[in-house]
């Protein structure tokens, strides 16, 4: 319930800080980020009263309960968050190993790693699901579809992973 | 009219062939209708993922191409998105919902071959039959399209946005909130009038503006696999029952008047902006548990035509929301939005010119959804039994190949590094939405909406002054807008009180 308040109470800073930047634009090019912006920061405030409106009522105070507590259980939702940080952490893994060594080895490491800490395969099968993987990749990104692909800081790995296949 | 229908067949066919014998686009429709297929069967995953994960690919296409490979992959999702819906009652995504009701109590008396194969020719029987409306729609749209002039299409507009803030989402006020965002984010870069740079931080990256691609990828894939992960690993193990799709393709040719019946009214509400898979699913069964005889008693226990009247409906609605997109350029859902962003990536200005000057188009993307119907049927009567599996696959198995392609079409926005930047940033801003209960759908929307709203508005402001506000269109669009807002407010205002008192009912019996 904090949290979600806080993220509106973001909602309305942001329309806010957009409302004042928006003033130095050029007057046909102000129009319509004023307009968004003033609309933005009025709804998320009305959002916010209202929300503080209705934990206070009296038929809310009385439950002492949100509605999320009937819906799962303390344990359930525990779970869900720590699989979710797990996964942001993949992500941003993946975001940083792609950005510093390139696309297609971070794609083979990470699949690699996703699978033998994540799942019950050992390392033989998730480097077979890893080849399979990224030969389907290869296959459909390079050849069919002619994208290119991130390089990376250190763009030698990536040559010799095409060159493979 | 007719030689541009027969163009765009004749053009589909008339490509340089992959491998020497399939046509280009023919090629690309199978492969988005596989992956499509692929798309529905995880549950959690939608067509709206698969578009956004799609989308970057295909401005290297040619348009053809790209419009076999997105509409193929949109049509073919509802098809299998019905194998999970019958055989675990999870489902694929929100349309499959109200199938559960008689598909899977079908399915648990062994009948799910029947349940399946109903669904599937209801599907296409739906596709085919919306296809049809919207091709007899354009003609009669042309001349309407002539009429309105930059002020209509700038309320349209609005409305459109306000109806999917509004109707789609529950929760108007957070609705036209995060439309209000995507209009400030779509305003980031060069000014379409002027080419005055707004929000630019000096960062060259941002005059062209935040790309669609990684935006819409972050606020849709990523907090949808997070959620997946985060509710369930695996779907429990049901054998899945094989034989009986054909009877089930003669209960629906038995009922093809509720087929055409709830495939039309599919079609009419997908050309109402706001009008999602969830809604229709249910209004369509509804409208057969009040019109078929002797459902009061049977639905809800296996009845066939519970599963026929949702599933025809749902595969209705996406020719049916190609109706606002292509004729007034104003898309009525977060699916349309992308679609459309793929148009002008294109070149393609869905609008008047579209009807009047490239009609070939129009076509082309009338037979895509009329071949993609009929290729994702064949390919899931031929193979539901082993798409079925895939629902029962961890879904932690599949996590790594999507995030790869995930990132990968990030990438293809811009080809920039901070193409990722964009993805992890709005992934987390789609994560705290969906967590928060902040609808994403009107930000998309309004994102891809902005730059178009803001030119006709300065055209209008340009040629009219202010006395476009006193136009009839323009004033019977305000009406609606605004009677569309204050019914919204009454309805979230009625759900707020019914969970309340549905809560403080639940927990009394609990204690």
């Amino acid at each position: 319930m904090l949290w979600a308040r806080i993220f509106t109470v973001a909602w309305i800073v942001t329309g806010a800080i957009a409302l004042i930047t928006a003033q130095s634009f050029k007057q046909q090019a102000a129009l319509l980020p004023i307009a968004a912006a003033s609309a933005l920061a009025v709804l998320a405030s009305l959002e916010l009263v209202l929300d503080w409106y209705r934990s206070w009522r009296p038929s809310s105070r009385s439950s002492g309960h949100g509605i999320r507590d009937v819906q799962g259980s303390r344990e359930d939702e525990g779970e869900s968050l720590s699989k979710t940080r797990r996964f942001a952490v993949w992500i941003v893994f993946f975001w940083l190993a792609v950005w510093s060594i390139g696309f297609l080895v971070s794609a083979a490491i990470f699949m690699v790693l996703y699978l033998i800490t994540e799942t019950d395969f050992g390392v033989p099968r998730a480097l077979c699901y890893c080849f399979v993987a990224m030969f389907v990749l290869i296959v459909i990104f390079e050849y069919i579809i002619g994208v290119p692909w991130p390089t990376g800081a250190w763009s030698g790995l990536h040559d010799a992973v095409i060159s493979v296949f | 009219m007719l030689e541009a229908t027969t163009n765009a067949l004749a053009g589909m066919f008339a490509c340089p062939c992959i491998g020497g014998f399939l046509p280009e686009p023919i090629g690309f429709l199978v492969l988005g209708v596989v992956i499509g297929l692929v798309i529905g069967v995880i549950p959690g995953l939608g067509g709206l993922a698969g578009l956004v994960i799609l989308i970057p690919f295909t401005p290297d296409l040619q348009t053809g191409s790209a419009v076999a490979l997105l509409l193929g992959m949109l049509s073919a999702t509802t098809a299998s998105d019905s194998i999970p819906a019958v055989l675990f009652a999870v489902p694929g995504t929100a349309g499959a919902q109200a199938t559960i009701l008689d598909g899977h109590p079908m399915a648990k008396r062994g009948e799910a071959g029947r349940a399946l194969g109903a669904a599937y020719s209801a599907q296409v029987l739906g596709g085919l039959v919306a296809a049809l409306l919207l091709a007899v729609s354009v003609p009669i749209l042309r001349p309407l399209v002539l009429f309105l002039g930059s002020p209509e299409f700038f309320m349209l507009g609005v409305l459109g946005i306000s109806m999917v803030a509004t109707l789609s989402t529950g929760a108007t006020i957070k609705g036209l909130a995060a439309a209000s965002l995507g209009i400030l984010i779509a305003m980031v870069g060069r000014d379409p009038v002027l080419g005055s740079l707004r929000w630019h931080f000096d960062v060259l990256y941002l005059f062209d503006g935040i790309p669609l691609a990684p935006l819409a990828i972050g606020l849709f894939a990523l907090p949808e696999i997070a959620g997946i992960l985060g509710s369930r690993s695996r779907i429990s193990n049901v054998p899945a029952a094989k034989g009986g799709l054909l009877a089930g393709v003669k209960d629906t040719l038995v009922n093809w008047r509720l087929t055409l019946r709830c495939s039309a009214l599919g079609a009419w509400l997908g050309a109402i902006p706001g009008m999602g898979l969830a809604v229709i699913d249910w209004l369509a069964y509804g409208h057969a548990l009040q019109t078929v005889r002797g459902a009061s008693t049977s639905f809800g226990k296996g009845d066939v035509r519970g599963v026929i009247a949702p599933e025809s409906a749902i595969n209705a609605k996406d020719a049916g929301a190609f109706i606002p997109t292509l004729a007034f350029g104003i898309p009525g859902s977060a699916s349309m939005a992308v679609i459309l962003g793929a148009f002008l990536m294109q070149g393609v200005r869905p609008g008047p010119d579209l009807l009047n000057e490239n009609l070939e188009f129009v076509y082309l993307v009338i037979w895509t959804l009329v071949l993609g119907n009929i290729i994702g049927c064949a390919i899931v009567l031929a193979a539901s039994g082993r798409m079925a599996r895939l629902a029962q696959v961890d879904i932690q198995v599949l996590v790594p190949i999507i995030i790869v392609a995930v990132f990968l079409a990030a990438f293809q926005a811009s080809r920039s590094s901070l193409d990722f930047l964009v993805l992890v940033v709005s992934g987390l801003l789609g994560w705290l939405m969906k967590q928060t209960g902040w609808p994403r759908p009107p930000l998309l929307l309004a994102f891809v909406l902005g730059p178009i709203l803001e030119r006709y508005y300065f055209i209008s402001t340009q040629a009219y002054g202010w006395a476009w506000t006193t136009r009839p269109i323009v004033i019977g669009l305000l009406i609606v807008t605004i009677a569309g807002l204050v019914y919204g407010l009454k309805v979230d205002r009625n759900a707020v009180k019914r969970q309340q008192h549905g809560t403080t009912r639940k927990l009394g019996q609990a204690e």
